[in-house]
């Protein structure tokens, strides 16, 4: 019903402008949800979280060697030439980056000594001693 | 009454339809923001780890007495880092062991005190989005020196959203 007395060649302009207005409208609204769950942000923080909270799961006695591909990876895509991992070990920092900016840091609560942390971008692990 | 008098096509480009999309994207834009926000939350698992932790250090080879001594230092004992701890505000722990008699016979507490009131509230069904995540428990353990069963009562908790530190 909506077509009544509508030539063809009328209601083509407006349908056209209908769907381009449309998808101006969600092609943003995709990229923004696509980036915000994948993009570099949210990788730092998601990742800082992963290794921090696996420092602190570990027990004494014990090495654990965290997998990070992706954290090097993506490092090396976006030519960051700084360090993907500072840690201190005095007051439990972390922190992250994949990319030139502030990156994301965390804190750890397990107490570990100066040089327990090790950092292989070459086999891209990090491996961890208590 | 807006669309009064418009044919069907016209209503498409309407000035009520921008207005929906813009209510639209703001709702996905908060939705999805929220969404993420909670994802990166892990102030429940970084409690649920410090109670852990302190009740498997307290639980294995239970010392009444060299926990009693005054010099008494739970951040060696359970490798606890002091500063990370103390120096932030985002964390909190108590240790509270009962004698037999079901009295605290002692207590030790580390980092930001007024998260045991805000932990409180919480379990008082009062919760807000700043206050910690907090976890207890209660556990059983036994001196063999003294041949005593004592209670172990840990609460932990954790405010930390990162980026704790500003460089």
């Amino acid at each position: 019903m909506l077509i009544k007395n509508k030539k063809a060649s009328d209601m083509v302009p407006k349908v056209v402008i209908f769907i381009l207005l449309n998808l101006m409208f969600i092609v943003p609204g995709f990229i923004f949800i696509s980036r915000l769950g994948t993009g570099d942000d949210f990788f730092e923080k998601k990742e800082v979280r992963r290794i921090a909270l696996s420092i602190d799961e570990l027990k004494p006695g014990s090495t654990l060697t965290i997998y990070a591909d992706e954290l090097f990876e993506r490092a090396k895509k976006n030519n960051f030439k700084g360090e993907a991992i500072v840690v201190n070990y005095t007051s439990g920092y972390l922190a992250l980056r994949v990319k030139d900016g502030a990156g994301n840091n965390f804190l750890f609560f397990n107490s570990l000594e100066s040089g327990s942390i090790f950092v292989d971008p070459a086999n891209k692990i990090i491996i961890v001693k208590k | 009454m807006l669309l009064k008098n418009k044919k069907g096509d016209e209503r498409y480009l309407s000035p009520v339809n921008i207005i929906i999309w813009i209510i639209v994207g703001v709702a996905v834009i908060i939705g999805a923001s929220i969404f993420f926000a909670v994802q990166g939350d892990s102030r429940k698992i970084e409690a649920t780890t410090l109670r852990d932790k302190i009740v498997d250090c307290f639980s294995e080879n239970f010392d009444y007495s060299e926990i009693n001594k005054t010099d008494f230092d739970i951040y060696a004992k359970c490798s606890l880092n002091k500063n990370a701890l103390n120096d932030y505000d985002i964390y909190y722990f108590n240790v509270s062991i009962k004698n037999s008699d079901k009295k605290i016979s002692k207590s030790i507490s580390g980092g930001f005190g007024s998260f045991a009131v805000l932990c409180s509230y919480q379990e008082a069904g009062k919760d807000e989005k700043n206050f910690p995540r907090c976890s207890k428990s209660e556990t059983r353990i036994f001196d063999k020196k003294l041949n005593q069963e004592f209670e172990l009562l840990v609460l932990a908790a954790s405010n930390n959203m990162g980026n704790a530190i500003k460089e």
